[in-house]
């Protein structure tokens, strides 16, 4: 008996070191290309029931609308690209995609995830670039169309190649108290000094809280850092990917500016730091603050409550009472400098799987990109979901720019789309995104910037030390 | 002789069936032992001699014990970090086991003497042990919340901190704060199993103790422990072992100034597994992980080698024998030889 468990034991040993041996070397994933496209006399593709599987990380309030897109674009293309849609939470998206695409189980054509991401796609050799695709199909996407601070990292490093085409981006907005900002300014504040200005008056005129804003809530602090520290002249890491926020004297005068401009608002009372995102959403809702920065995605909810509160309807309550502005220039030190306008936004993006071998499935996804990206209508319909288009094309169309969403929102909160600034092409996007919102957390436990530096320096070697292990 | 044979081959017919009715009741057990902790813990191992990355299988070499060479190189920043990890866990752990067993006895001990409502103790103390981790996370995360929501610091009406800090650098009311929840959250495992011994421990031992002169203390010293012994070694060994694979209440319990901070090597392990940057990294990280085992398989064995049972009987125990081995011999029901061997 203990002879056989020793050889059954044994048996599987040495089948699972086997089968673990075997992973090594072979397997080759280069992407290739089959089938012929047919195309008309003016050389335009002619789709015959192409169908391509679409993975979206798009899955909050903005999913029903963007199967709504997607459902009308199906009907207008029906009989010649269908296009079958999946969403799945950004929290589990790149691990289950990865795998699906490495494992060749179900995996998806097409992928629309955060564009901070995508170089781990490429570095696994998940994706493949859609040059062949745009030449051979003659449907051309071209990065000079897009905006530049996401379209110069659209060849993930590869120079020459096109890998991840931007769509659109999200940031921090100021909501404001249309009501208290009148009592103390004709306009809306379009700089810093008049954004302090207008906030000194209104906590010495009625002792309202000038400002609000979540220091305890990551989303929040993870997008206005990085703005403030552009918007002081900082750049995100070097040519060699390496973070030099604490050992480039550029770089670190950015970093200080950066804290200070925040730490600023509470030094000069006119932002409590400590808050959570409920206290402050409360503060807001009751009329209690002139301006509150918050993600755009919260908009919607804090406009529902303040109209529930206040016994209004919503068209009411964006006519009277709550405005919005942009964080251009608001955390910008000097502001004539050329980086004041610059704000730090997350975006998405489309791949195509390394899985897509087939030339007709390859331009039907690029017929889609360019209706997603270049369509007026399409961005108008995005925009009021929450996302501002990245396509210059878009941007200069008509059908938008007179969209109502737009006109009084989306380019009142990001008012130059080349002015919009990502993470870029670094694998470690997560690591990035934690050491700036750490640095901000930690200086803001100090009144004083004596332990700036050292907090700067901190965070530097880390995500150092995290990126040379990637490496090692 | 052919009886025999018959009687033989039916007996072998019968062991048979037995050894197959076990392995069939064994079965989901060993297949998913096999498939979820045996093959992956033997993969583990291969690939820690690896440089693997399992979307480029083109890539993946044998490079012998270099992953293991780089766990002791402190010149790697990464290496100093592993080794990090393990330090509060370490003072953690000193910390928490104890308490793990000793406040969990003591309850036993208590409803064991069957107080006025004792059943509702039992249940009250074991009910915290059915919730999930991040359930226990949530409700501690929001009791000691640091902002103005944090219900402790409301009924105290201060503005505490309680959940911040970095390793070393003002996280001691974090720990604590772990420790009251993870006392809340474990005691009702170690607390059945206490009691279960407890009630298992024959009553004629505190009689001999009690004819001896014995009292309370006397009692729980010589006769309660020693009789428990094994099941304090069980729950010494199970929660030395989960503490030492310290994950959750981290985890859960912290704030934007240390949540990626990695207090405890299975964090650090999670951490870099869990992103696709560090996929090249999968041989090292399995290394880590082999070392990490080992390292809490040490423990674990010098825990079992300081508990083992050397055959020392308890003084009640001894005087009882020896009281009825002299009165066999006294009525004569026995030999001097047969005593010994019996009452031995």
């Amino acid at each position: 008996m203990k002879k056989k468990s020793l050889v059954i034991i044994s048996t599987i040993c040495a089948l699972t070191c086997a089968f673990s041996f075997a992973a090594c070397g072979g397997n080759n994933n280069d992407p290739t290309t089959t089938g012929t496209l047919k195309k008309d006399e003016n050389g335009n593709v002619i789709f015959e029931d192409v169908e391509f599987k679409l993975m979206s990380v798009v899955s909050g309030t903005d999913k029903q609308p963007f199967l709504e897109m997607i459902e009308s674009f199906n009907k207008t293309h029906r009989g010649e690209i269908n296009v079958v849609v999946d969403t799945l939470y950004n929290d589990t998206f790149d691990e289950t995609v990865q795998g699906q695409i490495k494992n060749r189980l179900n995996p998806p054509d097409l992928i629309m995830s955060h564009s901070s991401g995508h170089l781990n796609y490429l570095d696994n050799k998940l994706i493949q670039p859609f040059d062949e695709a745009i030449e051979l199909s003659g449907i051309t996407i071209d990065m000079k169309d897009y905006a530049q601070g996401f379209a110069k990292y659209s060849d993930l490093g590869k120079i020459g190649s096109l890998y991840s085409i931007p769509t659109d981006a999200q940031s921090t907005i100021i909501m404001y108290n249309k009501i208290l900002l009148a009592k103390y300014s004709e306009t809306v504040p379009v700089s810093r000094a008049e954004w302090l200005t207008v906030s000194e008056s209104a906590k010495t005129g009625e002792g309202k809280e000038p400002i609000l804003m979540s220091t305890t809530d990551g989303s929040t602090r993870d997008y206005i850092f990085p703005t403030a520290y552009l918007q002081n002249g900082g750049t995100m890491y070097s040519s060699d990917n390496h973070a030099e926020w604490s050992s480039n004297a550029t770089n670190l005068d950015a970093m200080k500016k950066a804290i200070i401009s925040i730490r600023e608002l509470d030094t000069k009372g006119l932002m409590k730091k400590g808050l959570s995102k409920e206290a402050v959403s409360a503060k807001f809702v009751a009329d209690e603050a002139l301006f509150y920065i918050v993600t755009p995605w919260e908009v919607t909810e804090i406009m529902t409550n303040y109209a529930k509160a206040h016994g209004k309807t919503l068209a009411q309550v964006k006519a009277e009472d709550i405005g919005a502005m942009s964080t251009s220039k608001m955390f910008a030190m000097d502001a004539n400098s050329a980086n004041a306008e610059k704000i730090f936004c997350d975006s998405h993006g489309f791949m195509m799987s390394t899985t897509v071998t087939d030339i007709n499935k390859k331009a039907a996804m690029l017929e889609f990109i360019k209706w997603f990206t270049e369509t007026g209508t399409v961005g108008a319909s995005w925009a009021e979901a929450g996302h501002i288009s990245l396509s210059n094309i878009i941007n200069g169309d008509s059908a938008y720019q007179q969209n109502d969403f737009v006109q009084n929102y989306i380019s009142k909160f990001y008012p130059d789309i080349n002015k919009l600034e990502g993470l870029g092409n670094t694998p470690l996007a997560n690591t990035m995104t934690s050491c700036f919102g750490q640095i901000l957390t930690d200086a803001l436990k100090n009144n004083t910037d004596t332990q700036d530096a050292a907090i700067i320096a901190e965070q530097q070697k880390k995500y150092n030390e995290a990126y040379d292990f990637s490496k090692m | 002789m052919a009886r025999n044979n018959e009687k033989t081959v039916a007996l072998k017919k019968s062991k048979r069936r037995e050894v197959f009715l076990a392995l069939a009741l064994m079965s989901p057990y060993i297949i998913t032992f096999v498939l979820f902790t045996f093959i992956p813990v033997i993969l583990g191992v291969v690939f820690s001699f690896m440089r693997y990355n399992p979307y480029l299988p083109e890539d993946n070499v044998f490079i012998g014990f270099q992953n293991y060479l780089n766990i002791f190189n402190f010149d790697l920043e990464i290496t100093k970090t592993f080794w990090g990890s393990f330090g509060t866990m370490f003072v953690f752990t000193a910390v928490a086991v104890p308490c793990l067993i000793i406040i969990p006895l003591a309850l036993a001990y208590f409803v064991n003497m069957q107080p006025p409502g004792y059943k509702i103790f039992r249940a009250l103390i074991y009910l915290p042990s059915v919730v999930s981790i991040s359930i226990m996370g949530i409700l501690f995360g929001n009791m000691f919340a640091g902002d103005g929501t944090g219900l402790i610091n409301a009924w105290l009406g201060t503005n505490i901190e309680w959940l911040s800090g970095k390793p070393w650098q003002g996280d001691t009311l974090r720990w604590v704060v772990m420790l009251i929840a993870s006392i809340w959250w474990q005691t009702g495992t170690n607390f059945v199993i206490f009691s279960g011994a407890l009630r298992n421990v024959p009553k004629s031992l505190y009689e001999a103790c009690e004819m001896d002169g014995g009292r309370k203390w006397k009692k729980i010293l010589y006769v309660t422990l020693p009789n428990i012994k094994t099941s304090v070694t069980i729950c010494l060994f199970n929660t030395l072992i989960g503490y030492l694979a310290l994950y959750g209440q981290p985890y859960t319990l912290s704030d934007l100034s240390n949540a990626d901070e990695m207090v405890s090597p299975m964090m650090f392990i999670q951490y870099y597994l869990g992103q696709s940057a560090f996929a090249k990294q999968t041989g090292f990280l399995c290394a880590c992980a082999i070392v990490f085992g080992i390292i809490s398989m040490i423990f674990g064995a010098v825990q079992r080698g300081a508990m083992a049972d050397r055959k020392q009987q308890s003084k009640y125990e001894t005087n009882c024998k020896s009281y009825l081995k002299n009165r066999a011999l006294l009525y004569g029901d026995i030999n001097e030889e047969k005593a010994e061997v019996d009452y031995e």
